[in-house]
């Protein structure tokens, strides 16, 4: 190649690189000139990741949003309080679901993916709805227990068998409170509750959450997904389910001042509290504006 | 002697392997008493063919003897890994050290990596006429590009984006011509293929992120790619219309074999019987048009890559109908029989080839 030509294609080269920049951080000046939502999180819904502090290639932070999607069932296994913070089901009303133009199931639902859009609620009626839900189940595991035990005193039963069953319920009492704190203290508020291919349609939504309980309100991108479920069930009987697979930004950079800020939990054994400050800009993209550590508990 | 300056390395190291010739069968003449130039000639041929081999040299560092050859290959692969090892260095060094800098510093970090890494390909680009280290500079700056783009993504949380392939794919084709390093167009290639992949898969209502589920995502790129060499002459650029022809043929036949075997993989709105015997017959057909084509063209990695394919399409073929019918034994006597039956053909077309190719023709890819 002539020296002139190999020249030219090196400047445009470095055209290329300063361009793309000036793109990208004129994007990200415009999101942030603008902010349409503020939430206060702590670390129920932004999770360190375990290895922070620790990792010998890696020194850089990004927290992880936890969320999750409103209940479905009204089952009372035990474990359900956990496995539905990682709940991903959404149940959609039909012009939602229709919105994302899904094909058939017998085409899979594993490859009908949509780029779309997803309502999400920080501390509203859906988290309230849940932490009633927790209360209930405690409630009625607190009364089953009370009355498996009158029942065993008056069956005259052998003390061994008793101690045996006094003991697993014990174990039955102490799970059921750590579920009870967990709901109350650690699960998380952040729901995912309605999502369409069309943002306006979520608009809508959206006004008619407006009230006391209605917590705040955002609309954010996402990727969404036919349900495993929907599929398998009879589809007549029940409301349409989507699965949302991801949020379109799932975690966040944590800047050099504030990741300075977390304390590194060598044992791992108590989770690291703090409040953390989530804007959300023009362009639905996210960043952290403040992060302060909890005192620590005694 | 100035032609030599606008030709290629390739055609450089033909001119040179002509004279290695020449002069060898001089000497064989010359020992058998069949030829014998007079010593004023004899001298003035040497005194030629020394300018000749050494202005091939400066311009082209084209290799003058077998040995100098299989250095130059020895190099081309150190170099190759040189580049990977170095760009993985690069990569960690960037994780290692990374939450350790400022917000404005990471930006202005992530900004000039690529620009002192192009800075200093240019620097070596004048300073090293082989131009190994030159490449090896260039892929570092590609590596450097990407972690610009995805570690900016990264920091302002912005949504992976289809676009970031465009730019890799941008910035790898524009070093590839400047320094005709066919490593970094490969990379530009696939980078278009899955920016041009996801684009499409948008457009058909799919989340960008599954583009490789659809293999018909490839196929028009594949074919896009395969035109270009054709299109725009590669001439100048040792190699390139090769890569852009065997790459193209290479993810079009993966991606047709792939729906000749699973139809449900197809945007197609048909049964997946019919989808895949589809796709068989396009296979079958297209190998053995790129087997054809590659024959006529004298190219014969072509003719190989359409060789290989075919291959493969029928011995799926067989597997399909066979494998569980026939004694396997004879399910591989009869894929035996196959290869002998290809001899035969290949066989037959080399004498056809032999026979109607001109003594002075040299093949070209």
């Amino acid at each position: 190649m002539s020296k002139p030509e190999a020249k030219k294609l090196l400047l445009l080269a470095v055209i290329t690189v300063l361009g793309v920049n000036a793109f990208i951080l004129g994007k990200v000046w415009l999101n942030r000139s603008v902010v349409v939502a503020e939430l206060t999180l702590s670390e129920r819904e932004l999770d360190v990741p375990y290895h922070w502090g620790m990792a010998k290639e890696d020194s850089s932070l990004r927290l992880n949003l936890a969320w999750t999607t409103p209940w479905l069932t009204s089952s009372e296994d035990d474990w359900q309080y956990l496995s539905r913070q990682q709940q991903r089901i959404l149940r959609l009303q039909q012009p939602q679901f229709a919105s994302f133009r899904f094909g058939s199931c017998a085409d899979g639902y594993q490859r009908q993916q949509r780029s779309g859009w997803v309502l999400l609620e920080f501390n509203g009626q859906s988290y309230q709805d849940y932490l009633k839900q927790a209360e209930q189940h405690y409630a009625a595991l607190q009364q089953r227990l009370a009355a498996e035990t009158a029942a065993e005193l008056n069956a005259g039963i052998a003390q061994d068998r008793l101690q045996e069953a006094a003991k697993r319920r014990q174990e039955q009492q102490r799970r059921a409170e750590e579920q009870w704190r967990v709901a109350r203290e650690e699960a998380t508020r952040l729901f995912v509750i309605d999502a369409a291919a069309d943002r306006n349609l979520l608009q809508q939504t959206l006004a008619k959450h407006s009230g006391p309980t209605a917590g705040q309100l955002l609309l954010v991108p996402a990727d969404i997904q036919l349900s495993y479920t929907w599929c398998q069930d009879d589809k007549a009987a029940k409301q349409p389910e989507v699965l949302v697979n991801r949020l379109a930004v799932e975690s966040l950079y944590v800047a050099k001042p504030y990741a300075q800020r977390l304390p590194i939990d060598t044992d791992r054994q108590q989770k690291t509290r703090f409040q953390a400050q989530v804007y959300y800009g023009r362009f639905a993209e996210p960043w952290l504006s403040a992060l302060t550590p909890s005192a620590k508990e005694p | 002697m100035d032609t030599h300056s606008s030709i290629n390395k390739t055609q450089a190291q033909a001119r040179v392997n002509q004279i290695r010739a020449f002069q060898a069968e001089l000497q064989l003449l010359s020992e058998q008493g069949i030829l014998q130039l007079d010593d004023n000639a004899s001298q003035q041929i040497q005194r030629y063919h020394q300018a000749v081999l050494q202005q091939l040299q400066q311009s082209q560092d084209i290799d003058l003897n077998a040995q100098a050859s299989h250095l130059s290959l020895g190099m081309q692969i150190v170099s190759f890994l040189g580049a990977v090892a170095l760009a993985a260095s690069l990569f960690f060094l960037f994780y290692q050290y990374w939450g350790y800098f400022d917000t404005p510093l990471q930006v202005g970090i992530l900004i000039s990596a690529p620009l002192l890494s192009l800075a200093l390909v240019s620097w070596l680009q004048r300073v090293d006429r082989t131009g190994y280290y030159a490449k090896l500079a260039a892929l570092v700056s590609f590596a450097a590009w990407v972690l610009n783009i995805v570690m900016l993504g990264s920091i302002f949380n912005l949504p992976a984006s289809p676009n970031a392939f465009a730019v890799f794919a941008l910035y790898a084709f524009i070093l590839a011509y400047t320094l005709r390093a066919r490593l970094l167009l490969a990379a530009g290639m696939l980078c278009c293929y899955l920016f041009i992949g996801a684009r499409f898969g948008s457009w058909m209502g799919n989340y960008w992120v599954s583009t490789g589920e659809y293999p018909e995502h490839f196929l028009l790129t594949s074919l896009l790619f395969f035109l270009l060499p054709l299109k725009f002459k590669q001439q100048r650029y040792e190699g390139f219309a090769a890569l852009y022809q065997i790459l193209a043929a290479v993810v079009f036949f993966i991606a047709v074999l792939i729906l000749a075997n699973w139809g449900s993989v197809s945007y197609l709105p048909w049964s997946h019987g019919v989808i895949e015997g589809l796709y068989q017959v396009l296979g079958f057909v297209c190998s053995a048009l790129l087997v054809l084509y590659g024959i006529r063209q004298q190219a014969a990695k072509l003719m190989l890559t359409g060789n290989v394919f075919f291959a493969l399409f029928l011995y799926t073929k067989f597997f399909d109908w066979w494998w569980h019918w026939l004694p396997k034994y004879l399910f591989f006597f009869l894929l035996g029989l196959t290869a002998i039956l290809a001899l035969l053909i290949f066989n037959r077309l080399r004498l056809v080839v032999q026979t109607a190719a001109k003594p002075d023709e040299v093949a070209n890819v």
